[in-house]
């Protein structure tokens, strides 16, 4: 039992494309207890820039960026999805006896890279062991990485991303919003209402410039992001099956990060970031959000359109994604697509299911 | 009464019928099934480690330090595909090697990720593992490893793994790194090839090449072709006998089904019905024959995982029940058989009167050489081919060919030999006796050819091992000069060594002998390297060679073994062109070695023109010492240098060699008498049913007063003089095999050829073996005299 979580997960992730597991099988190991790890409870504060490094106290923790993106060639106007999230998961409770590079077994990192276009996905994922320098992520210089994809500092307030795959390739510059947003408590994001949950904070981001590059052809990009870091060791509850998260970036320069998660009884939460960066932790009673539409997938029918209704800020939305799929494979698949957003603002953003 | 009860009461009548066709049947599809089986699971082991060929490269720092992890991480943040692997060697006799992997970045090698399904489960126990630190391999292996106890090694689990080579462990390189204070560990880092042509090493790294990924050869096909032509034979002789059992049965059949004609029963449903036996007979004889395949072929799969493993470097055999297909093909293929040995009964009707005066006139005189005429012409087009074929499987198919046409005049041979005795016979009962023979080498024309075809195939093949035997013996003792053989375990300065060597108590002579890999053209080869002046070289055989080979070996020049001077058709005085590393060179062939033991072509140089960084470098010794008794076993523990390697003595490297030789050939000898003893066992039965119809010959000579007991003894006579004719005719096409084999066979499987060696003394134990069969068929016959055989008269 005790070391079903984090190894079961690992395969799980890293399994390619091969036959999809159980959807209780896949989020159940979301929802494992601690077993010798720290698990994120309310009171517990974030410290920045130490907390951009990893926590290896935890058991499971990203760096997760997504980015809208539209192209500035003259002769196309093109629209972009960007995916790139790092992930730790630690085989053993640190910390560890010796920081110096060898071949352990302590803890293992892995990235998904993916890019999207209207109709179109592709996915990319990497791994490595903990230990070796393969892989890795420095709190300052805020550095990220694995292999020869980075992401890191860049110079003041500016961050670089860097991912080259046999099938496609980007290089942004990005500028994160500051200062960060703090989810939830102070950073202690609750994922159930029995206690339960996740550290959590977000930057919002520019992407200043960019570069795309898919079969051969290469684009010129601007746009939008949102770039989440959480740690945690139990993130789910045993009856809560996935959740349905948002992050969405509104022309008036206000962005919105919301999730419902699915159990016995849903539970919802959400951020509310004015233009001047200021948030606001959105109370359940203060916003609703549902599906209004759904689409068949290869992996069955998920919720593609959201009514997403703020009336303390005046907004009345319709969330939609991009047509296609924008399914993650392999056993632990996840869906992580671009959207547009309509209604009484307009916008885009992201949205990500699980458990489906 | 229906149909099939009718068809059944042949049998019931005649059970020995059915139980002599189910016991062909079944024995041929266990023969069949089993090496097919065998040969099957090679070939997908050959077309995996085909998939897993690429060429791969060690990447070394420029500083000549050895790799670490850091330098592992530096080059995968360049983005190279690169992974590590790291080895671990344990100071102890036949220990395991223990090969850490990272299961992270291991599908960058196509070795882990080209198609092995289980080594891929492996390696995703490794991962999954990762916080239960695990050991994978054979169980010979994990037995093994058990028995070294090192300290600690309790805490990791081992588990069986298909897939791992022998010899070595697979675990997760922080498992191995873990275990490594225990052994003498090695860090790699590998790169397959084609990497540095999209991305190019950082500064400070260079590449050697590991492994060339040149394709095994087409050897290995040819050894598994071997095997198939046997079980090809043993069909084959099946074909035959079942054959003569249905065309023995044709007369009383037909006579049953003229009846059902007559009656009423329509001739189409007839031959449904007869359709039905024939598959009912397959799938009988099939279903129990594979079974049967099934465990021979468990029972053969350890020295012919070996035979793989040691000489055509092809590993990881699966293991696994025979599938569905391989019945259903079984079933087929022995469908086909007794179909067309039920052709003339199936034909019924068809033929109609012309069928019963065919068979009439098989069993009356036929013109004298008119039969022989297309097996002659068989035999002399299939002798054509053969002189001409290169290709195994044409070798193959003209040898079956020449062996059909002998088979075809066999009988013919036997029956004009009697006729002969018969006219020049002034005894009457001599006369009687030698048509009686001729009458028996009629009726079991088919068994008899069956037989000699076992026959001759139970010569050539024992010619050929023989042969290897001991032409290996003799090669081995002028080969093996030295008295101790020492492998370091590790790359070595042969410099060095050499020096330390010569300094330990007793040794008198020290050989280097640098191994490595080059290539001639596209070619991969092997390189060795040696001290022609040393005086364990001097009774190196040769084939040909230019006068003092050795001396002129110092000069210039290069010797090339058999294999390669066959492949490449080279010959004393050529000229060739191949690269070492980066060197290339040009040198003229001086001598030609004979090389038995394994298929790889191989040059061999003085060791000063081979590059240091030539592929693959390293370094054995042989040793002279004044006494190969005294304590040379106790070096390793008594020189530290020398901890991790091994030291072998002649008699035990010899012994080491045979053991590998007997079990390559034990199979064809197990197969091979098999087919023997199926075609003995056929013979016998069918020749207590023939004796049973010629009973009334000798009922009525007894009736006119020759004794009981001598019609007994001359019945035995009879049939041992039959068997033992046909023994004695079928030798020269064993010969005949036997040269086949060891001059255009063997060749083509192994790369080297063998003198032609005859065995007189297996020829009469053959002889001996026939003569048995015909006093056992005789004697099983125990009394020919039965009076009411002629009841009718």
């Amino acid at each position: 039992m005790n070391r079903a979580g984090p190894i079961l997960l690992l395969v799980l992730l890293l399994a390619g494309c091969g036959e999809p597991a159980g959807r209780d099988a896949s989020i159940g190991a979301m929802s494992e207890p601690p077993a010798g790890f720290h698990q994120a409870t309310p009171g517990t504060t974030v410290k920045l820039p130490r907390d951009l490094g990893p926590h290896r106290r935890y058991r499971l923790e990203w760096w997760y960026l997504t980015a809208n993106l539209h192209s500035e060639n003259d002769e196309s106007d093109e629209r972009f999805g960007v995916q790139w999230t790092l992930f730790r998961m630690g085989v053993k409770p640190g910390p560890f006896e010796t920081n110096e590079p060898g071949w352990r077994r302590e803890e293992i990192w892995l990235a998904h890279a993916a890019l999207s276009r209207p109709g179109e996905h592709r996915f990319e994922s990497r791994s490595a062991r903990g230990g070796t320098g393969q892989a890795g992520v420095k709190a300052e210089p805020f550095t990220a990485w694995i292999d020869h994809w980075q992401l890191g500092s860049a110079g003041a307030n500016r961050w670089a991303l860097a991912v080259e795959s046999d099938d496609f390739a980007y290089r942004l510059q990005l500028e994160p919003q500051l200062p960060a947003v703090l989810h939830g408590e102070r950073g202690f994001s609750a994922k159930s209402a029995g206690g339960g949950g996740s550290m959590y904070f977000s930057y919002p981001l520019r992407v200043s410039e960019g570069e795309v590059t898919l079969a051969g052809k290469k684009f010129r990009v601007k746009g939008r992001g949102w770039f989440d870091r959480e740690w945690s060791s139990q993130y789910l509850q045993p009856d809560q099956q996935g959740w349905d998260w948002l992050a969405l970036h509104l022309q008036d320069g206000r962005h919105l990060m919301l999730f419902r998660i699915r159990g016995t009884e849903d539970f919802f939460a959400g951020t509310l970031v004015a233009a001047d960066g200021s948030a606001r932790t959105l109370d359940p009673n203060e916003f609703s959000l549902a599906p209004l539409a759904y689409r068949d997938t290869r992996y069955g029918r998920v919720p593609v359109e959201w009514r997403l209704q703020v009336p303390g800020a005046g907004l009345e939305l319709e969330v939609r994604s991009w047509d296609g799929d924008y399914w993650n494979p392999g056993s632990f698949r996840y869906w992580e697509g671009p959207v547009t957003v309509g209604g009484s603002h307009r916008g885009e953003g992201y949205l990500e299911m699980t458990g489906y | 009464m229906g149909l099939g009860t009718v068809f059944l009461s042949h049998y019931r009548r005649h059970p020995g019928q059915l139980a002599g066709l189910l016991l062909i049947l079944v024995c041929a599809a266990m023969l069949w099934s089993g090496v097919r089986s065998l040969t099957g699971r090679a070939e997908e082991a050959v077309a995996q480690s085909r998939a897993a060929l690429e060429p791969r490269l060690v990447v070394v720092r420029v500083d000549g330090r050895a790799v670490d992890v850091d330098d592992f991480a530096r080059l995968r943040r360049a983005g190279l595909c690169a992974s590590p692997r790291l080895q671990v060697y344990f100071p102890a006799p036949e220990a395991p090697e223990l090969v850490g992997i990272d299961p992270f970045t291991a599908a960058c090698l196509r070795q882990y990720s080209g198609g092995a399904p289980l080594l891929e489960e492996a390696i995703d126990e490794l991962m999954a593992d990762l916080d239960r630190p695990l050991l994978l391999g054979s169980a010979a292996d994990l037995a093994r490893w058990r028995e070294l106890s090192l300290p600690g090694a309790a805490d990791y689990r081992l588990e069986q793994a298909g897939g791992v080579p022998p010899g070595t462990l697979l675990a997760d390189i922080a498992v191995a790194a873990e275990l490594a204070p225990a052994g003498r560990a090695q860090l790699e880092i590998l790169l397959p090839a084609a990497e540095l042509e999209t991305r190019s090493l950082p500064p400070g790294y260079r590449t050697r090449v590991e492994d060339y990924g040149v394709e095994p050869d087409s050897l290995v096909e040819a050894f598994l072709l071997n095997l198939d032509a046997l079980g090809a034979l043993a069909l084959l002789v099946a074909a035959l006998l079942v054959r003569s059992i249905y065309r023995f049965a044709l007369e009383q059949r037909r006579r049953t089904l003229e009846i059902l004609v007559r009656l009423g029963v329509q001739v189409s449903r007839l031959r449904l019905v007869l359709a039905t036996e024939v598959l009912l007979l397959a799938l009988v004889g099939g279903s129990v024959g594979v079974w049967l395949g099934g465990m021979l072929a468990s029972a053969m799969a350890g020295g012919f995982r070996w035979t793989l493993s040691g000489l055509f470097s092809v590993e990881a055999l699966a293991q696994r029940p025979p599938a569905a297909e391989t019945w259903l093909g079984m079933v087929l293929i022995l469908a086909i058989v007794v179909g067309w040995a039920s052709l003339d009964l199936l034909m019924l009707r068809r033929n109609g009167r012309n069928g019963e005066k065919r068979a009439a006139r098989m069993g009356g005189r036929r013109r004298p050489w008119a039969g022989s005429l297309v097996p002659l012409l068989l035999i002399a087009v299939s002798l054509a081919a053969l002189l001409a074929a290169e290709k195994l499987w044409l070798i193959f198919v003209a040898t079956t060919g020449c062996l059909a046409g002998a088979g075809l005049l066999l009988p013919g041979l036997l029956d004009r030999l009697l006729a002969r005795a018969e006219r020049h016979s002034r005894r009457p009962l001599l006369e009687w006796s030698c048509a009686e023979m001729r009458a028996l080498c009629r009726l079991l024309q088919l068994p008899l050819v069956a037989l000699a075809f076992a026959i001759a195939a139970a010569v050539g093949v024992q010619a050929m091992v023989t042969g290897f035997e001991s032409t290996f013996a003799r090669w081995l003792d002028q080969r093996l000069q030295g008295d101790l053989y020492l492998d370091p375990g590790r790359p070595v300065d042969p410099a060095d060594w050499s020096g330390r060597l010569r300094d330990l108590p007793g040794v008198n002579t020290v050989l280097p002998m640098v191994r490595g890999r080059g290539l001639l053209g596209a070619r991969s080869v092997d390189v060795l390297a040696v001290d022609p002046a040393s005086p364990l070289l001097r009774d190196w055989p040769f084939l040909d060679a230019v006068p003092r080979p050795w001396a002129a070996l110092s000069q210039q020049g290069v010797l090339v073994n058999e294999q390669l001077a066959r492949r490449q058709s080279l010959g004393v005085g050529d000229e060739i062109r191949f690269v070492l590393g980066a060197q290339p060179l040009t040198r003229s062939v001086i001598g030609i070695y004979a090389d038995y033991g394994r298929p790889e072509g191989e040059l061999l140089l003085p060791v000063g023109a081979v590059p240091d960084a030539l592929p693959g470098r390293y370094t054995t010794f042989v040793l002279g010492v004044a006494d190969a008794d005294s304590g040379w076993r106790d070096w390793p523990a008594q020189y530290p240098w020398l901890a991790g390697s091994r030291l072998r003595d002649q008699a035990g490297l010899k012994q080491a060699a045979n053991t590998a030789f007997a079990r390559t050939f034990q199979m064809t000898r197990l197969l091979n008498g098999l087919t023997l003893a199926l075609a003995g066992t056929a013979l016998a039965l069918m020749g207590v049913v023939i004796f049973r119809l010629r009973q009334r010959s000798y009922t009525l000579l007894h009736v006119y007063g020759v004794p009981r007991r001598q019609l007994r003894h001359r019945l035995i006579v009879h049939s041992m003089l039959v068997t033992g004719l046909q023994g004695i005719l079928a030798t020269p096409l064993g010969i005949f095999l036997s040269w086949v084999l060891v001059a255009g066979v063997n060749p083509a499987a192994f790369g080297w050829a063998l003198p032609l060696y005859l065995y007189p003394g297996f020829w009469l134990q053959v002889w001996l073996a026939c003569l048995l069969i015909g006093a056992v068929v005789g004697a099983l016959m125990r009394d020919p005299v039965r009076l009411e055989t002629l009841k009718n008269e």
